[in-house]
Protein backbone atom coordinates (compact mmCIF):
# COMPACT_ATOMS: atom_id res chain seq x y z
CA UNK A 1 0.00 0.00 0.00
CA UNK A 2 2.51 1.99 1.15
CA UNK A 3 4.86 1.19 -2.21
CA UNK A 4 2.31 1.77 -4.47
CA UNK A 5 1.41 5.40 -2.79
CA UNK A 6 5.58 5.81 -3.54
CA UNK A 7 5.25 4.99 -6.95
CA UNK A 8 2.61 7.08 -8.04
CA UNK A 9 4.34 10.12 -5.50
CA UNK A 10 7.21 9.91 -7.36
CA UNK A 11 5.71 9.89 -10.93
CA UNK A 12 3.90 12.88 -10.35
CA UNK A 13 6.95 14.60 -9.26
CA UNK A 14 8.42 13.60 -11.91
CA UNK A 15 5.89 14.58 -14.32
CA UNK A 16 5.69 17.63 -12.91
CA UNK A 17 9.06 18.63 -12.66
CA UNK A 18 9.05 18.28 -16.75
CA UNK A 19 5.61 19.83 -16.97
CA UNK A 20 4.84 22.86 -14.86
CA UNK A 21 6.03 26.16 -17.37
CA UNK A 22 8.26 28.35 -16.22
CA UNK A 23 8.06 32.32 -16.14
CA UNK A 24 10.17 35.57 -15.37
CA UNK A 25 7.41 36.74 -13.14
CA UNK A 26 5.24 33.11 -11.71
CA UNK A 27 1.95 34.81 -11.05
CA UNK A 28 -0.04 31.60 -11.04
CA UNK A 29 0.55 29.00 -8.64
CA UNK A 30 1.72 26.44 -10.83
CA UNK A 31 4.73 28.49 -11.97
CA UNK A 32 8.73 27.61 -11.57
CA UNK A 33 10.45 30.91 -11.52
CA UNK A 34 13.18 31.46 -14.09
CA UNK A 35 16.51 31.47 -12.76
CA UNK A 36 18.74 33.49 -15.00
CA UNK A 37 21.95 30.96 -16.60
CA UNK A 38 19.91 28.16 -15.97
CA UNK A 39 16.22 28.00 -17.77
CA UNK A 40 15.17 24.60 -18.44
CA UNK A 41 18.30 23.28 -17.04
CA UNK A 42 16.90 24.16 -13.38
CA UNK A 43 14.61 21.33 -14.11
CA UNK A 44 17.00 18.86 -13.04
CA UNK A 45 16.97 20.12 -9.52
CA UNK A 46 14.28 17.52 -8.71
CA UNK A 47 16.84 14.61 -9.69
CA UNK A 48 20.22 15.54 -9.05
CA UNK A 49 20.02 17.36 -5.46
CA UNK A 50 18.14 14.71 -4.15
CA UNK A 51 20.58 11.90 -5.74
CA UNK A 52 23.54 13.88 -4.29
CA UNK A 53 21.24 14.63 -0.73
CA UNK A 54 21.47 10.66 -0.34
CA UNK A 55 24.48 9.67 -1.16
CA UNK A 56 25.49 11.93 2.08
CA UNK A 57 22.78 10.50 4.06
CA UNK A 58 23.95 7.24 3.39
CA UNK A 59 27.57 7.59 4.10
CA UNK A 60 26.48 9.23 8.00
CA UNK A 61 23.78 6.43 8.52
CA UNK A 62 26.35 4.14 7.92
CA UNK A 63 28.96 5.84 10.28
CA UNK A 64 26.05 5.80 13.02
CA UNK A 65 25.16 2.43 12.51
CA UNK A 66 29.13 1.40 12.81
CA UNK A 67 28.97 3.66 16.22
CA UNK A 68 26.46 1.70 17.24
CA UNK A 69 27.90 -1.47 16.11
CA UNK A 70 30.93 -0.52 18.24
CA UNK A 71 29.20 -0.05 21.10
CA UNK A 72 27.09 -3.32 21.53
CA UNK A 73 28.31 -5.93 18.87
CA UNK A 74 25.51 -6.67 17.58
CA UNK A 75 25.97 -7.83 14.02
CA UNK A 76 22.30 -6.81 12.67
CA UNK A 77 24.18 -3.22 13.40
CA UNK A 78 27.21 -4.24 11.04
CA UNK A 79 24.93 -5.27 8.39
CA UNK A 80 22.64 -2.22 8.40
CA UNK A 81 26.03 -0.06 8.48
CA UNK A 82 26.79 -1.91 4.78
CA UNK A 83 23.56 -1.68 3.43
CA UNK A 84 23.26 1.82 3.84
CA UNK A 85 26.97 2.54 2.26
CA UNK A 86 25.64 0.39 -0.52
CA UNK A 87 22.63 2.45 -1.28
CA UNK A 88 24.65 5.72 -0.20
CA UNK A 89 27.19 4.55 -2.95
CA UNK A 90 24.60 3.59 -5.96
CA UNK A 91 23.13 7.47 -5.01
CA UNK A 92 27.04 8.92 -5.00
CA UNK A 93 27.35 7.16 -8.82
CA UNK A 94 23.97 9.23 -10.02
CA UNK A 95 24.71 12.20 -8.43
CA UNK A 96 28.24 12.18 -10.02
CA UNK A 97 27.27 11.25 -13.56
CA UNK A 98 24.08 13.62 -13.47
CA UNK A 99 26.28 16.18 -12.53
CA UNK A 100 29.04 15.65 -15.09
CA UNK A 101 26.22 15.31 -18.16
CA UNK A 102 24.91 18.65 -16.55
CA UNK A 103 28.52 20.61 -16.06
CA UNK A 104 28.81 19.33 -19.76
CA UNK A 105 25.91 22.04 -20.87
CA UNK A 106 26.60 24.65 -18.45
CA UNK A 107 30.51 24.86 -17.94
CA UNK A 108 31.45 23.02 -21.55
CA UNK A 109 33.15 19.94 -19.81
CA UNK A 110 32.44 16.93 -17.48
CA UNK A 111 34.44 17.76 -15.35
CA UNK A 112 36.63 20.83 -14.04
CA UNK A 113 37.37 20.28 -10.28
CA UNK A 114 34.70 22.42 -8.71
CA UNK A 115 34.78 22.20 -5.32
CA UNK A 116 31.41 20.53 -5.14
CA UNK A 117 32.57 18.36 -7.84
CA UNK A 118 35.78 17.51 -5.71
CA UNK A 119 33.83 16.93 -2.46
CA UNK A 120 32.01 13.87 -4.13
CA UNK A 121 34.75 12.72 -5.50
CA UNK A 122 36.31 12.50 -2.21
CA UNK A 123 32.82 10.61 -1.08
CA UNK A 124 33.29 8.24 -4.41
CA UNK A 125 36.75 7.44 -2.81
CA UNK A 126 35.89 7.16 0.48
CA UNK A 127 33.12 4.72 -0.62
CA UNK A 128 35.53 3.04 -2.75
CA UNK A 129 38.02 2.49 0.24
CA UNK A 130 35.43 1.41 2.56
CA UNK A 131 34.37 -1.62 0.06
CA UNK A 132 37.64 -2.31 -0.47
CA UNK A 133 38.47 -2.59 2.94
CA UNK A 134 35.62 -4.86 3.80
CA UNK A 135 36.04 -7.05 1.04
CA UNK A 136 39.66 -7.88 2.29
CA UNK A 137 38.56 -9.42 5.31
CA UNK A 138 36.95 -12.52 5.99
CA UNK A 139 35.89 -13.30 9.59
CA UNK A 140 32.61 -11.45 10.19
CA UNK A 141 33.61 -9.59 13.51
CA UNK A 142 36.95 -8.38 12.19
CA UNK A 143 35.37 -6.87 9.03
CA UNK A 144 32.64 -5.04 11.03
CA UNK A 145 34.81 -3.68 13.39
CA UNK A 146 37.59 -2.28 10.94
CA UNK A 147 34.79 -1.23 8.68
CA UNK A 148 33.07 1.04 11.34
CA UNK A 149 36.36 2.29 12.42
CA UNK A 150 37.18 3.52 8.99
CA UNK A 151 34.28 5.12 8.13
CA UNK A 152 34.46 6.88 11.60
CA UNK A 153 37.52 8.23 10.47
CA UNK A 154 36.45 9.38 6.92
CA UNK A 155 33.62 11.34 8.97
CA UNK A 156 35.96 12.73 10.86
CA UNK A 157 37.88 14.37 8.48
CA UNK A 158 35.17 15.57 6.14
CA UNK A 159 34.45 18.59 7.73
CA UNK A 160 37.83 19.68 7.24
CA UNK A 161 37.49 19.25 3.28
CA UNK A 162 34.38 21.20 3.48
CA UNK A 163 36.22 24.12 5.30
CA UNK A 164 38.89 23.87 2.71
CA UNK A 165 37.83 23.59 -0.83
CA UNK A 166 36.34 26.78 -0.66
CA UNK A 167 39.37 28.92 0.57
CA UNK A 168 41.64 27.22 -2.00
CA UNK A 169 38.66 27.16 -5.46
CA UNK A 170 36.06 29.74 -5.98
CA UNK A 171 33.20 27.44 -7.57
CA UNK A 172 30.63 28.25 -10.09
CA UNK A 173 28.09 26.08 -8.55
CA UNK A 174 24.43 27.17 -8.11
CA UNK A 175 23.10 27.38 -4.85
CA UNK A 176 19.78 27.68 -4.78
CA UNK A 177 18.63 25.16 -1.97
CA UNK A 178 19.99 25.33 1.99
CA UNK A 179 22.39 28.42 1.47
CA UNK A 180 23.06 30.24 4.38
CA UNK A 181 22.12 33.87 3.19
CA UNK A 182 18.79 32.84 2.29
CA UNK A 183 18.93 34.44 -0.82
CA UNK A 184 17.00 31.21 -2.54
CA UNK A 185 15.75 32.48 -6.29
CA UNK A 186 12.70 29.53 -5.91
CA UNK A 187 9.22 30.38 -5.02
CA UNK A 188 6.72 28.12 -2.91
CA UNK A 189 5.85 26.06 -6.14
CA UNK A 190 9.51 25.16 -6.66
CA UNK A 191 10.60 24.47 -2.95
CA UNK A 192 7.43 22.30 -2.68
CA UNK A 193 7.69 20.36 -5.71
CA UNK A 194 11.77 20.01 -4.27
CA UNK A 195 10.68 18.76 -1.03
CA UNK A 196 8.34 16.51 -2.73
CA UNK A 197 11.38 15.01 -4.54
CA UNK A 198 13.18 14.84 -1.49
CA UNK A 199 11.16 12.61 0.01
CA UNK A 200 10.05 10.72 -2.41
CA UNK A 201 13.63 9.83 -3.34
CA UNK A 202 14.11 9.01 0.47
CA UNK A 203 11.40 6.89 0.84
CA UNK A 204 12.69 4.85 -2.42
CA UNK A 205 15.82 4.80 -0.51
CA UNK A 206 14.81 3.69 2.67
CA UNK A 207 13.04 0.74 0.87
CA UNK A 208 16.07 -0.15 -1.05
CA UNK A 209 18.02 -0.31 1.76
CA UNK A 210 15.43 -2.41 3.78
CA UNK A 211 15.80 -5.28 1.03
CA UNK A 212 19.16 -5.20 0.92
CA UNK A 213 19.33 -5.84 4.79
CA UNK A 214 16.89 -8.34 4.58
CA UNK A 215 19.11 -9.99 1.73
CA UNK A 216 22.29 -9.87 3.62
CA UNK A 217 20.47 -11.07 7.05
CA UNK A 218 19.54 -14.09 5.03
CA UNK A 219 23.25 -14.65 3.83
CA UNK A 220 24.58 -14.06 7.15
CA UNK A 221 22.26 -16.40 8.55
CA UNK A 222 22.89 -19.37 5.88
CA UNK A 223 26.60 -19.05 6.64
CA UNK A 224 26.73 -19.75 9.82
CA UNK A 225 24.00 -22.19 9.35
CA UNK A 226 26.45 -23.94 7.49
CA UNK A 227 29.47 -23.48 10.20
CA UNK A 228 27.08 -25.64 12.09
CA UNK A 229 26.67 -28.51 10.21
CA UNK A 230 30.47 -29.28 9.15
CA UNK A 231 30.98 -28.60 12.17
CA UNK A 232 28.86 -31.62 13.49
CA UNK B 1 51.11 10.80 36.70
CA UNK B 2 52.07 11.66 33.08
CA UNK B 3 55.46 9.72 33.33
CA UNK B 4 53.27 6.60 34.58
CA UNK B 5 51.59 7.41 30.98
CA UNK B 6 55.16 8.13 29.21
CA UNK B 7 57.51 5.72 30.44
CA UNK B 8 55.58 2.72 28.52
CA UNK B 9 55.11 5.19 25.43
CA UNK B 10 58.75 5.25 25.34
CA UNK B 11 59.64 1.60 26.33
CA UNK B 12 57.18 1.05 23.36
CA UNK B 13 58.99 3.41 20.98
CA UNK B 14 62.72 2.07 22.20
CA UNK B 15 61.48 -1.13 20.93
CA UNK B 16 60.22 -0.22 17.92
CA UNK B 17 63.39 1.80 17.43
CA UNK B 18 66.16 -1.03 17.93
CA UNK B 19 64.40 -3.40 16.12
CA UNK B 20 64.61 -0.99 13.25
CA UNK B 21 67.85 -0.33 13.81
CA UNK B 22 68.21 -4.15 13.40
CA UNK B 23 66.59 -4.96 10.13
CA UNK B 24 66.32 -1.49 8.79
CA UNK B 25 63.17 -2.63 6.71
CA UNK B 26 61.39 0.97 7.13
CA UNK B 27 63.77 2.68 6.47
CA UNK B 28 65.90 1.30 3.27
CA UNK B 29 62.31 1.13 1.67
CA UNK B 30 61.43 5.35 2.12
CA UNK B 31 65.03 5.61 1.02
CA UNK B 32 64.57 3.55 -2.14
CA UNK B 33 61.28 4.90 -2.39
CA UNK B 34 62.13 8.69 -2.25
CA UNK B 35 65.45 8.15 -4.69
CA UNK B 36 63.35 6.22 -7.62
CA UNK B 37 60.21 8.61 -7.68
CA UNK B 38 62.56 11.54 -7.42
CA UNK B 39 64.91 10.18 -10.23
CA UNK B 40 61.74 9.61 -12.38
CA UNK B 41 60.10 13.21 -11.59
CA UNK B 42 64.21 14.21 -12.83
CA UNK B 43 63.83 12.55 -15.89
CA UNK B 44 60.42 13.24 -17.04
CA UNK B 45 60.88 17.09 -16.49
CA UNK B 46 64.69 17.16 -16.45
CA UNK B 47 65.08 19.37 -13.11
CA UNK B 48 64.83 22.62 -14.98
CA UNK B 49 61.10 23.88 -13.95
CA UNK B 50 60.71 26.85 -11.77
CA UNK B 51 57.01 26.77 -11.87
CA UNK B 52 56.59 26.62 -7.91
CA UNK B 53 52.84 24.76 -8.32
CA UNK B 54 54.58 21.67 -9.81
CA UNK B 55 57.27 21.48 -7.82
CA UNK B 56 55.58 21.81 -4.53
CA UNK B 57 53.09 19.32 -5.63
CA UNK B 58 55.58 16.99 -6.79
CA UNK B 59 57.21 17.26 -3.47
CA UNK B 60 54.46 16.06 -1.79
CA UNK B 61 53.64 13.27 -4.10
CA UNK B 62 57.21 11.93 -3.44
CA UNK B 63 56.31 11.96 0.65
CA UNK B 64 53.27 10.77 0.04
CA UNK B 65 53.80 7.45 -1.72
CA UNK B 66 57.14 6.83 0.21
CA UNK B 67 55.44 7.11 3.36
CA UNK B 68 52.65 4.94 1.73
CA UNK B 69 55.29 2.39 0.89
CA UNK B 70 57.19 2.38 4.65
CA UNK B 71 54.69 3.18 7.42
CA UNK B 72 52.59 0.30 7.08
CA UNK B 73 55.17 -1.86 8.78
CA UNK B 74 54.39 -0.47 11.98
CA UNK B 75 51.27 -3.00 12.86
CA UNK B 76 52.18 -5.45 9.81
CA UNK B 77 55.26 -6.59 11.58
CA UNK B 78 53.44 -7.17 15.14
CA UNK B 79 51.08 -8.97 13.30
CA UNK B 80 53.32 -11.40 11.49
CA UNK B 81 56.11 -11.86 13.80
CA UNK B 82 53.18 -12.72 16.12
CA UNK B 83 54.69 -10.26 19.38
CA UNK B 84 50.77 -8.16 19.06
CA UNK B 85 49.29 -10.83 21.54
CA UNK B 86 52.53 -9.77 24.27
CA UNK B 87 51.88 -6.38 23.21
CA UNK B 88 48.26 -6.91 23.70
CA UNK B 89 48.61 -8.62 27.32
CA UNK B 90 51.61 -6.18 28.55
CA UNK B 91 50.25 -2.67 27.64
CA UNK B 92 47.38 -0.61 27.28
CA UNK B 93 45.96 0.33 24.20
CA UNK B 94 46.71 3.61 23.94
CA UNK B 95 50.11 3.34 25.19
CA UNK B 96 50.65 1.15 21.89
CA UNK B 97 48.95 3.69 19.87
CA UNK B 98 51.17 6.53 21.08
CA UNK B 99 54.66 4.96 21.05
CA UNK B 100 53.70 3.86 17.42
CA UNK B 101 52.92 7.19 16.50
CA UNK B 102 55.87 9.02 18.30
CA UNK B 103 57.76 6.10 16.39
CA UNK B 104 55.93 7.67 12.46
CA UNK B 105 56.66 11.03 13.58
CA UNK B 106 60.15 10.36 13.94
CA UNK B 107 60.47 8.38 10.57
CA UNK B 108 58.46 11.05 8.65
CA UNK B 109 60.39 13.50 9.78
CA UNK B 110 63.75 12.03 9.50
CA UNK B 111 62.09 10.83 5.39
CA UNK B 112 60.65 14.57 4.93
CA UNK B 113 64.30 15.87 5.68
CA UNK B 114 65.86 13.33 3.31
CA UNK B 115 63.38 13.81 1.15
CA UNK B 116 63.86 17.65 0.86
CA UNK B 117 67.68 17.93 0.84
CA UNK B 118 67.40 15.18 -2.14
CA UNK B 119 65.01 17.09 -4.15
CA UNK B 120 66.20 20.67 -3.48
CA UNK B 121 69.83 19.40 -4.60
CA UNK B 122 68.17 17.84 -7.86
CA UNK B 123 65.29 20.21 -8.89
CA UNK B 124 67.47 23.45 -9.51
CA UNK B 125 64.59 25.47 -9.95
CA UNK B 126 62.92 24.57 -6.10
CA UNK B 127 64.30 27.50 -4.05
CA UNK B 128 62.79 28.31 -0.52
CA UNK B 129 62.33 31.88 0.01
CA UNK B 130 61.27 31.65 3.50
CA UNK B 131 62.62 28.94 5.45
CA UNK B 132 60.52 29.70 8.36
CA UNK B 133 57.17 29.00 6.67
CA UNK B 134 58.45 26.19 4.65
CA UNK B 135 59.89 24.52 7.84
CA UNK B 136 56.79 25.36 9.70
CA UNK B 137 54.75 23.69 6.77
CA UNK B 138 57.33 20.49 7.13
CA UNK B 139 57.02 19.66 10.52
CA UNK B 140 53.23 20.08 10.66
CA UNK B 141 52.89 17.85 7.69
CA UNK B 142 54.45 15.46 8.73
CA UNK B 143 52.53 15.43 12.05
CA UNK B 144 49.27 15.13 9.89
CA UNK B 145 50.97 12.11 7.97
CA UNK B 146 52.27 10.19 10.59
CA UNK B 147 49.03 10.48 12.74
CA UNK B 148 46.02 9.39 10.05
CA UNK B 149 48.85 6.89 8.46
CA UNK B 150 48.92 5.42 11.67
CA UNK B 151 45.81 4.55 12.52
CA UNK B 152 45.25 3.59 9.05
CA UNK B 153 48.43 0.79 9.42
CA UNK B 154 46.74 -0.21 13.00
CA UNK B 155 43.51 -0.91 10.10
CA UNK B 156 45.31 -2.52 7.62
CA UNK B 157 47.44 -4.37 10.07
CA UNK B 158 44.04 -6.76 10.58
CA UNK B 159 42.30 -7.32 6.97
CA UNK B 160 44.40 -10.06 4.17
CA UNK B 161 45.50 -7.91 2.00
CA UNK B 162 47.87 -5.25 3.56
CA UNK B 163 50.08 -4.23 0.66
CA UNK B 164 47.44 -2.00 -1.95
CA UNK B 165 45.07 -0.79 0.63
CA UNK B 166 46.94 1.50 2.40
CA UNK B 167 47.21 4.28 -0.36
CA UNK B 168 43.63 3.48 -0.86
CA UNK B 169 42.70 3.75 2.44
CA UNK B 170 44.46 6.66 3.53
CA UNK B 171 43.86 9.00 0.27
CA UNK B 172 40.53 10.50 1.41
CA UNK B 173 41.75 10.79 5.00
CA UNK B 174 44.78 12.67 3.49
CA UNK B 175 43.56 14.94 0.86
CA UNK B 176 42.60 18.07 2.86
CA UNK B 177 45.85 17.70 4.48
CA UNK B 178 47.70 17.67 1.34
CA UNK B 179 45.57 20.44 -0.59
CA UNK B 180 46.88 22.59 2.30
CA UNK B 181 50.03 21.64 2.52
CA UNK B 182 50.70 22.00 -1.25
CA UNK B 183 49.60 25.14 -0.99
CA UNK B 184 51.92 26.15 1.75
CA UNK B 185 54.97 24.69 0.41
CA UNK B 186 54.25 27.11 -2.95
CA UNK B 187 53.47 29.71 -0.88
CA UNK B 188 57.25 29.79 0.77
CA UNK B 189 58.61 29.15 -2.73
CA UNK B 190 56.86 32.68 -3.73
CA UNK B 191 57.91 34.44 -0.06
CA UNK B 192 54.97 34.62 1.76
CA UNK B 193 55.06 35.37 5.12
CA UNK B 194 54.17 33.05 8.09
CA UNK B 195 51.65 35.59 9.38
CA UNK B 196 49.60 34.85 6.04
CA UNK B 197 49.04 31.65 6.38
CA UNK B 198 47.49 31.49 10.26
CA UNK B 199 44.53 30.13 9.27
CA UNK B 200 46.53 27.43 7.76
CA UNK B 201 48.38 26.61 10.58
CA UNK B 202 45.27 26.54 12.74
CA UNK B 203 43.49 24.36 10.20
CA UNK B 204 46.81 21.59 10.57
CA UNK B 205 46.85 21.76 14.12
CA UNK B 206 43.28 21.23 14.32
CA UNK B 207 43.82 18.06 11.54
CA UNK B 208 46.01 16.93 14.03
CA UNK B 209 44.42 17.14 16.98
CA UNK B 210 41.04 15.79 15.47
CA UNK B 211 42.88 12.62 13.81
CA UNK B 212 44.68 11.71 17.41
CA UNK B 213 41.66 12.34 19.65
CA UNK B 214 39.44 9.37 17.11
CA UNK B 215 42.49 7.36 16.88
CA UNK B 216 42.79 6.98 20.83
CA UNK B 217 39.00 6.43 20.93
CA UNK B 218 38.92 4.04 18.21
CA UNK B 219 42.38 2.11 18.45
CA UNK B 220 41.20 -0.04 21.93
CA UNK B 221 38.39 -1.38 19.16
CA UNK B 222 40.86 -2.00 16.48
CA UNK B 223 43.73 -3.58 18.88
CA UNK B 224 41.71 -6.19 20.99
CA UNK B 225 39.82 -8.68 18.40
CA UNK C 1 24.02 15.78 -31.00
CA UNK C 2 25.39 18.42 -28.88
CA UNK C 3 24.30 21.63 -30.40
CA UNK C 4 20.56 19.59 -30.34
CA UNK C 5 20.56 19.33 -26.42
CA UNK C 6 22.24 22.77 -25.66
CA UNK C 7 19.15 24.30 -27.91
CA UNK C 8 16.73 21.74 -26.25
CA UNK C 9 17.39 21.55 -22.72
CA UNK C 10 14.71 19.82 -21.47
CA UNK C 11 16.42 16.93 -23.29
CA UNK C 12 19.08 17.10 -20.61
CA UNK C 13 17.02 16.68 -17.61
CA UNK C 14 15.03 13.99 -19.74
CA UNK C 15 18.85 12.12 -19.71
CA UNK C 16 19.44 13.11 -16.15
CA UNK C 17 16.19 11.85 -15.13
CA UNK C 18 16.58 9.07 -17.12
CA UNK C 19 20.15 8.16 -15.94
CA UNK C 20 18.56 8.21 -12.38
CA UNK C 21 15.89 5.56 -13.11
CA UNK C 22 18.58 3.39 -15.07
CA UNK C 23 20.89 3.50 -12.21
CA UNK C 24 18.08 2.61 -9.51
CA UNK C 25 16.75 0.09 -12.51
CA UNK C 26 19.98 -1.79 -12.39
CA UNK C 27 20.54 -2.31 -8.70
CA UNK C 28 17.19 -3.14 -8.34
CA UNK C 29 18.15 -6.00 -10.70
CA UNK C 30 21.25 -6.89 -8.71
CA UNK C 31 18.74 -7.35 -5.83
CA UNK C 32 16.64 -9.85 -7.59
CA UNK C 33 19.84 -11.82 -8.91
CA UNK C 34 20.93 -12.06 -5.54
CA UNK C 35 17.43 -13.10 -3.78
CA UNK C 36 17.39 -16.08 -7.05
CA UNK C 37 20.83 -17.44 -6.02
CA UNK C 38 19.68 -17.27 -2.30
CA UNK C 39 16.52 -19.43 -3.45
CA UNK C 40 18.25 -22.08 -5.45
CA UNK C 41 20.84 -21.83 -2.32
CA UNK C 42 17.60 -22.60 -0.15
CA UNK C 43 16.30 -26.00 -2.58
CA UNK C 44 19.22 -27.66 -2.86
CA UNK C 45 19.63 -27.61 0.97
CA UNK C 46 16.26 -29.21 1.08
Amino acid sequence: MIRLFLGIWLAIVTLLAFVLPMSANPSAWYHLPIIPGLEDKARILFFHVPTAWLSTVGFIASMVYGIRYLRKRDPEDDIKSASAAGVGFLFCILATVTGAIWAKFSWGTYWNWDPRQTSIFVLLLIYGAYFALRSAIDVEEKRATLSAAYAIIAAVVMPFFMFVMPRILASLHPQPVLNVQGKTEMNATMLVLLISSFAGFTGLASWMWNLEVRIQRIVMNSLSGLKGETRV
Amino acid sequence: MIGTFLNPVLAVLRKDLQSELRTRYAMSALIMFIVSTISIIVFAIGGGTSRSDVLAGMLWVVIFFSSMSGLSRTFVSEEERGTAMTLQLLVPPSVVLFGKLLFNVLLVIGMNILAVALYSFLMTGFTVTSPGLFSLTLILGSGGLAASSTIIAAIIAKANTKGPLFPVLALPILLPLLVVVINMTRLSMEGGDISESVGEFQFLIAYIIVIITASNLLFEYIWRD
Amino acid sequence: MFDFLSSNPLYIVLIISLVVWGGIYIYMARLQRRVETLEKQNDSQR
